[in-house]
């Protein structure tokens, strides 16, 4: 090891760059500090540009108002329903789909990717897909927020290569012993995947959960909105007052105690199933992907 | 004389319909894998091809009641009104003015962050940033919304409240169109530096640590080290990802813009996607709505196919 004597130049980079990283940490974590101590917060102390650090005038209000706001619970379980039911669909087609795309004997199987690749580089856009759901009669239903994107291709192509990395010779002594194509799939490739689909199936369930565009675009019964959605219009929709048992509206017709707080508590309450599933797609992640892309 | 020509001596006869059974066969054989192949198939016929059957829609008067094969033929009657709209070509221009901001700002960003989180010599610091960094990926532009709320609201953000503290008029931000581009980009920056530049740091760290050892046997700074070592490592990977990012011009950031634009910002906020949504599914203008999203996908195509012959041409592999 060559001993590598450090010039004053690069004692001062490092220093600029470990205070610049520190910073770019800070830039990340202040916003989730302020919003949290926003959410305990009186709306009086946050008009009055008092919050900005920890909560003034301590209340519990924001949170409170939640459990009575009986739009925002249910589409709350509409998310809920929405990312279990589509996490599920979506995994086990992925998966069933990329296995047999893995097996270089499959014949057509270069026609079949070239379909399936296809559909990444050119769509027939909106307006049709629109009209599809409607002639399909599943608008303003679950299945218009899962079917148009059950499949990820890049997911797919990801499980495809990782399949391609696991030695024939299981397969081979399988089918010696007399195993179908199915069994050896579910039964020896899947269990030797979980890593690439504990991963994907945390990205499936962030993009269920996170689910705005589609439900705006599909979905017009309040009752059956998502999250997401619900939370857009308590931030940017509401007038002071509402009445919660109705859903954001902009009849003045109740008080709300702490409009300011529920909004931050509410945003706050969106993210605690991310902020829980985040360390495990940490500890899966890396290597999930690295192994899929390497092999790809 | 009866011929003695066998069947199998005829070319032409090779290619008659006795072929089919053996394809069947050979289908047969993996049966297993063709079932397991066929719900995905499905889903692909009737959620991608399905829909590019319908952009039919953009050349004909397309209605409900009549259905997609029943409406009338209006050849490019659509096209025509689209290309004599301000709306369409103000939407085009901001297009692409914003994927241009984008790419000359939030491109080079994810490499740079790479670049300097590479030099950081603490290993447990640089974990937690790089884990860190990647968190606000996974929030929805709804929360980032939220967010940006808390800042540049006019009563409560803290950027106002900054403003206030310096006797400054507090400033409605996000509806003045001077604002809302830089909103944007620095919005997304915050959001997508840490996941996009995952790739760089991964190929960072496939580097051959002899290439730097050797470097600093020549004498190499550590500033030299970066430009002479690092950065032509990670040049085939940039280079792919620039095709793909100017090959897809037309997307400029549809979730992103549709939670943060409002009627005050559309001058400069308004995309062909947004465009497309108003006109389409608010407006319904089924078939001229149809014709601008069938535009942007043929254009967007083009731009990916030429981006791709570039990078042949000048020695990358390419994607397509």
């Amino acid at each position: 090891m060559i001993f590598m004597k450090k010039s004053k130049g690069e004692i001062f980079f490092d220093w600029v760059f470990n205070i610049f990283m520190l910073l770019f940490l800070a830039s990340i974590l202040y916003p989730f500090v302020l919003i949290i101590s926003r959410s305990f917060s009186s709306d009086f102390a946050i008009y009055a540009g008092k919050v900005v650090l920890f909560p003034i005038d301590f209340t519990l209000n924001g949170y409170a108002t939640i459990l009575k706001y009986s739009m925002l619970l249910k589409s709350f379980k509409n998310t809920v329903v929405l990312t279990i039911l589509g996490t599920f669909i979506s995994i086990v087609l992925t998966a069933i789909t990329a296995y047999p795309l893995s097996k270089n004997y499959l014949p057509a199987r270069k026609i079949i990717m070239s379909f399936i690749i296809f559909t990444m580089f050119f769509g027939g856009g909106l307006i049709p897909l629109f009209i599809l759901l409607r002639y399909l009669k599943i608008l303003n239903s679950i299945w218009a927020l899962i079917l148009p994107i059950t499949i990820n291709t890049f997911f797919l192509i990801l499980m495809k290569s990782f399949f391609l990395s696991i030695p024939e010779s299981l397969e081979e002594s399988a089918k010696i012993d007399g195993a179908n194509d199915f069994y050896i799939f579910y039964m020896i490739y899947v269990p030797l995947s979980l890593p690439v689909l504990a991963t994907i199936i945390l990205f499936y369930s962030v993009g269920y959960w996170n689910t705005f565009m589609s439900a705006v675009f599909f979905i017009t019964d309040q009752n059956k909105q998502t999250l997401q959605v619900m939370l857009r219009d308590l931030i940017f929709r509401t007038q002071a007052g509402l009445d919660p048992t109705k859903g954001p509206s902009l009849d003045m017709e109740y008080k709300i105690p702490n409009i300011e707080g529920l909004k931050n508590a509410t945003i706050i309450v969106s993210i605690v199933p991310m902020v829980c599933i985040y360390p495990f797609i940490q500890r899966y992640f890396v290597s999930g992907i690295m192994i899929g892309s390497i092999k790809g | 004389m009866i011929s003695t020509v066998k069947k199998s001596d005829n070319p032409i006869y090779l290619a008659s319909p006795n072929q089919v059974p053996i394809f069947f066969k050979r289908v047969g054989k993996y049966k297993i894998l063709f079932l397991m192949l066929v719900p995905a198939l499905v889903y692909y016929i009737i959620f991608h091809y399905f829909p590019m059957y319908g952009v039919i829609v953009a050349f004909k008067d397309f209605s409900f009641s009549k259905g997609i094969l029943g409406s009338d033929w209006a050849g490019l009657k659509y096209f025509r009104k689209v290309f004599s709209s301000s709306f369409f070509w103000r939407a085009l221009k901001n297009t692409v003015i914003i994927s241009i901001y984008r790419l000359v700002f939030e491109f080079p960003a994810p490499i740079l962050f790479a670049l300097v989180l590479n030099e950081i010599r603490s290993k447990h610091f640089k974990k937690g940033v790089q884990t860190l960094s990647y968190l606000p990926h996974f929030l929805s532009w709804v929360v980032v919304a939220g967010v940006l709320y808390n800042f540049l609201n006019r009563s409560s953000g803290i950027l106002n409240i900054v403003l206030k503290a310096f006797d400054q008029e507090p400033i409605i931000f996000m509806m003045q169109s001077k604002y809302f581009r830089s909103i944007l980009i620095i919005s997304d920056l915050w959001k997508t530096i840490g996941w996009s530049s995952i790739i760089y740091i991964a190929t960072i760290s496939t580097l051959d640590i002899s290439l730097y050892e050797s470097a600093s046997i020549d004498g190499a700074k550590r500033w030299q080290k970066a430009i002479y070592v690092t950065i032509p490592g990670i040049t085939s990977v940039i280079v792919i990802l620039l095709i793909l990012r100017i090959g897809s011009i037309l997307y400029a950031g549809f979730d992103q813009i549709f939670v943060l634009y409002n009627p005050l910002v559309y001058e400069v906020a308004d995309i062909l996607d947004t465009y497309v949504y108003r006109e389409g599914l608010l407006n319904m203008q089924w078939s001229f709505s149809t014709a601008v999203g069938l535009f942007k996908s043929v254009i967007g195509l083009i731009l990916l196919y030429v981006a791709d012959r570039f990078a042949k041409y000048v020695g990358e592999t390419g994607i397509l």
